[in-house]
């Protein structure tokens, strides 16, 4: 074969094989960051960190449900039965609070509609460092406006696979998740006394010696201000909703065991003192719900919660009941240090 | 820049191409060299504005030296000496300054803390390929032009990782009439070469790191078996990547019809240490042997003079690869072995051949547990455990990394695979370890295999490539610990 017909012949097959990939990528989409799901197409949205911020950029919503896998299993058709209004979730598990602040920050530049942003606020988040991110290799290519870096998503072998995944799943007849299913993982996750109490190993009674000191309220406070605060204020027409999740008495029990009770709840207090400084920020706790923080049933481990206590967020945050108040946030968390202090653990 | 990434496959490369030829076509020579300097800087300088700074000064200031020892013949030693010193003294600086720091601390108790040096990328191949041609240029009356040395120590191929090019190799290659035009043979067998070497890198080096840099991170969970195929896999996973490296730079090359010299002969084909250095990082060897070696008399002073050369050589070497006490160590190691091979050669030469090549291979993976552990306390550790803890127990942490998602998704469609995956789990590292030693032990290198230009060549080399692009950017999978 000639030299010249042999690179015509690499070439041309290099360019075919490469625009099949990319075409089957930028057609079908998995991650949804070119277009909305394609009528005709029903995709498993699984790989949250990538699809995610699809979803943000496609879909039609007003209210925003996101935060870390406590967030998970809300039920969106709630909110939009409260609120009357479209809402899609995205949750990021294990996500540090800028991460999130990123993610809801692009959300919202992207989509002038959203009103409200519904977001857990984890009370082992708040001391992390302002720039802490949980996970390497995210794909930064997907979430940020240079088109040039999209190669990355186009021309890459995993994402052909996985929009083969999507022609297959389509052909199995399954189905697009609803918001309410996506993420969620109380239905296949088994919850209850001997759920939560398996994954539990009860820490021997020590001091930790954990002091609430300057050091950690200047953590807190740079935390809070640059990922939480500063957003709030860069976006003063949108409402945020932060929830403190309402962890089992099963986690309270390891935290008075080993004296970590009073600096736990002296951190969350000092944090709500300095959310609640913000306008346009909520900020909702349960902690004094022992109704259901005492109740395993409502649990898959010693901190996730079903989708039943999710509604009861929800309704809460509707109703404005369990909002904490600047005048009266500090007496509430004495009052919940007392009550898992003197409460009796019957494992 | 890296080879292996899209921005050089999809853009620099082509239009640097396209510009080289372009101008020449139009016997603007000089505007095609000048281009293809500038072309070398950007691809320098992508990452880090600043290493190319340094690049531009050191290739300046090399210069000058050079022309002063033409414009002073008497004082040419004097620039020989400062020359050497500047080379030194810049590599000395960006690469072993922190070490020296906290060797002196070690050493005299002392707490002088650390600069915060970034070494620029390259730093130690481009100071060697100076030091020839400063050499050289005291021997020989050598008279290029600035554009022309620039582009000789510039010149991208092998800017970053090598080959070690000499002067004499590449300078009269820029300035040939013929090769001044698209030649298709030369890009055919660039072209082809290039996929080759991108997919070694991409396919199975960049798979086998991930194993291996699991096995290095968590190597007080493996067990001596778990412990030695972490070093085999190394040694696969170096090759891989270098020898990969070194096809893409080669074939690049032949892209603009330039040659450049070969760097690997089929390493592990080697049936003595002594053959092993005439096949591993031959470029190295080379310029060790005609600037260090030879120099100190090489091997016509006795025996003994031969083996303390031969030591001195591979301090130099071992400590030229890295700023810490595990390179010393390999290097060494190499020595002895060096030294013992010449004392024990007649009696070695003699034995049955696969047991020199299995030999040979066995204290390859074994010198290289120093060369790629952090510490010296991490390949003791490792190697004590592989004679002490003859466990056979894979820990799937290390096999899983070998689960590239092309195995995956097939094993998981082919219900005879699936079931095969369920009962040996591990099937893909062996796999792996299986395809590694037939390429490595049986095959034709790039070097010997002078492929026909065919249809099946063509879709071969367009099948590679094209994987290999596709395999650039990865789905990351998350644990996510559910907070």
């Amino acid at each position: 074969m000639k030299e010249k017909s042999w690179v015509i012949v690499f070439g041309a097959i290099c360019i075919s094989v490469l625009l099949f990939i990319g075409g089957l990528n930028v057609i079908v989409d998995p991650f949804l960051h070119f277009h909305a799901p394609l009528s005709g197409l029903e995709y498993p949205l699984k790989d949250e960190r990538y699809v995610n911020d699809g979803l943000h950029r496609q879909m039609d919503y007003q209210i925003l449900i996101t935060g870390t896998s406590m967030s998970q299993n809300f039920y969106t058709s709630t909110v939009e039965r409260l609120w009357q209004k479209k809402c899609i979730k995205t949750a990021y598990s294990g996500a540090s609070l800028h991460e999130l602040s990123e993610y809801i920050g692009r959300a919202i530049d992207r989509n002038p509609q959203l009103e409200l942003v519904i977001c857990s606020l984890d009370l082992n988040k708040i001391g992390e460092d302002a720039e802490a991110v949980g996970y390497e290799n995210l794909p930064d290519y997907l979430y940020d406006e240079n088109p040039w870096n999209d190669v990355n998503y186009i021309f890459n072998k995993e994402v052909a696979l996985k929009s083969i995944a999507v022609l297959n799943y389509t052909r199995a007849g399954e189905k697009t998740p609803s918001f309410d299913m996506y993420g969620r993982f109380d239905h296949f996750q088994p919850h209850g006394r001997e759920a939560v109490l398996n994954g539990y190993s009860r820490p021997e009674i020590e001091d930790y010696g954990l002091v609430f000191d300057e050091e950690a309220q200047m953590a807190i406070k740079c935390n809070l201000e640059q990922n939480i605060i500063r957003l709030a204020k860069k976006y003063p027409e949108v409402s945020f909703c932060y929830y403190i999740p309402p962890y089992s008495y099963c986690y309270w029990d390891g935290m008075v065991r080993t004296s970590q009770l009073d600096y736990s709840i002296d951190a969350i207090s000092y944090a709500s003192g300095l959310l609640l400084t913000q306008e346009n920020i909520e900020l909702y706790c349960f902690y004094d719900r022992t109704d259901i923080t005492t109740e395993l049933e409502n649990y898959t481990d010693t901190i996730h919660y079903v989708g039943s206590v999710c509604d009861t967020i929800t309704e809460s945050i509707f109703e404005k009941r369990h909002l904490l108040q600047d005048d009266t946030y500090q007496s509430y968390f004495d009052t919940v240090k007392t009550l898992y202090k003197e409460m009796e653990y019957d494992f | 820049m890296l080879f292996n990434s899209y921005i050089f496959l999809l853009l620099f490369f082509p239009v640097t191409w396209f510009t080289y030829f372009f101008l020449n076509r139009y016997n603007k020579d000089i505007f095609a060299k000048v281009a293809l300097l500038c072309c070398s800087f950007l691809f320098y300088g992508y990452y880090l504005p600043e290493y190319l700074g340094i690049l531009i000064c050191s290739i300046g200031i090399n210069f000058l030296i050079t022309r002063g020892m033409r414009k002073f013949r008497t004082h040419r030693r004097e620039f020989l000496l400062l020359g050497l010193c500047v080379n030194v003294g810049i590599l000395f600086y960006f690469k072993y300054f922190n070490f020296f720091i906290s060797n002196l601390n070690m050493m005299f108790k002392t707490s002088f803390s650390g600069w915060n040096i970034v070494m620029p990328l390259g730093i130690s191949f481009f100071t060697f390929q100076q030091i020839s041609y400063i050499v050289d240029s005291y021997k020989e009356d050598l008279d290029y032009s600035f554009l022309d040395y620039a582009l000789f120590v510039s010149f991208f191929p092998q800017l970053i990782a090598g080959p070690i090019v000499l002067h004499r190799e590449l300078i009269p290659q820029f300035r040939e009439k013929n090769r001044k035009h698209v030649d298709f043979t030369y890009l055919a067998e660039g072209l082809y070469r290039f996929s080759k070497g991108l997919a070694k890198k991409v396919l199975l080096a960049d798979t086998i790191a991930g194993a291996v840099d699991w096995g290095y991170n968590h190597y007080e969970l493996l067990t001596g078996p778990n412990l030695v195929l972490l070093a085999v896999f190394y040694s696969f996973q170096l090759y891989f990547d270098f020898s990969g490296y070194c096809d893409m730079a080669c074939g690049i090359a032949k892209c603009f019809h330039l040659d450049l010299p070969e760097n690997f002969n089929s390493p592990f084909k080697a049936d003595s240490i002594s053959d092993l250095w005439r096949r591993w990082h031959m470029t190295l060897g080379r310029f060790l042997t005609t600037y260090i070696y030879i120099p100190l008399g090489g091997s016509r002073k006795g025996l003994v003079r031969t083996c303390i050369n031969t030591m001195i050589v591979f301090l130099v070497s071992g400590i030229w690869h890295g700023a810490n006490w595990t390179f010393v160590v390999w290097g060494l190691l190499h020595g002895i072995g060096l030294v013992l091979y010449r004392v024990f050669a007649k009696t070695w030469d003699k034995l049955y051949k696969p047991i020199k090549v299995a030999a040979t291979y066995s204290f390859f993976c074994f010198s290289f547990i120093f060369f790629r552990a952090d510490n010296l306390k991490t390949a003791i550790t490792i190697i004590g455990r592989i004679f002490t803890d003859i466990t056979w127990r894979l820990h799937e942490g290390f096999y899983m990394a070998f689960d590239a998602v092309e195995l995956t998704y097939i094993e998981e469609h082919v219900p005879v695979l699936k079931g095969l995956v369920e009962r040996c789990p591990a099937v893909n590292m062996w796999l792996l370890l299986g395809l590694s030693f037939f390429i490595c032990f049986f095959t034709k290198n790039s070097y010997e295999r002078r492929n026909p230009m065919s249809v099946k060549s063509a879709l071969w080399g367009a099948i590679l490539f094209s994987w290999s692009v596709a395999s650039l950017a990865k789905v990351a999978t998350f644990l996510y610990f559910n907070f």
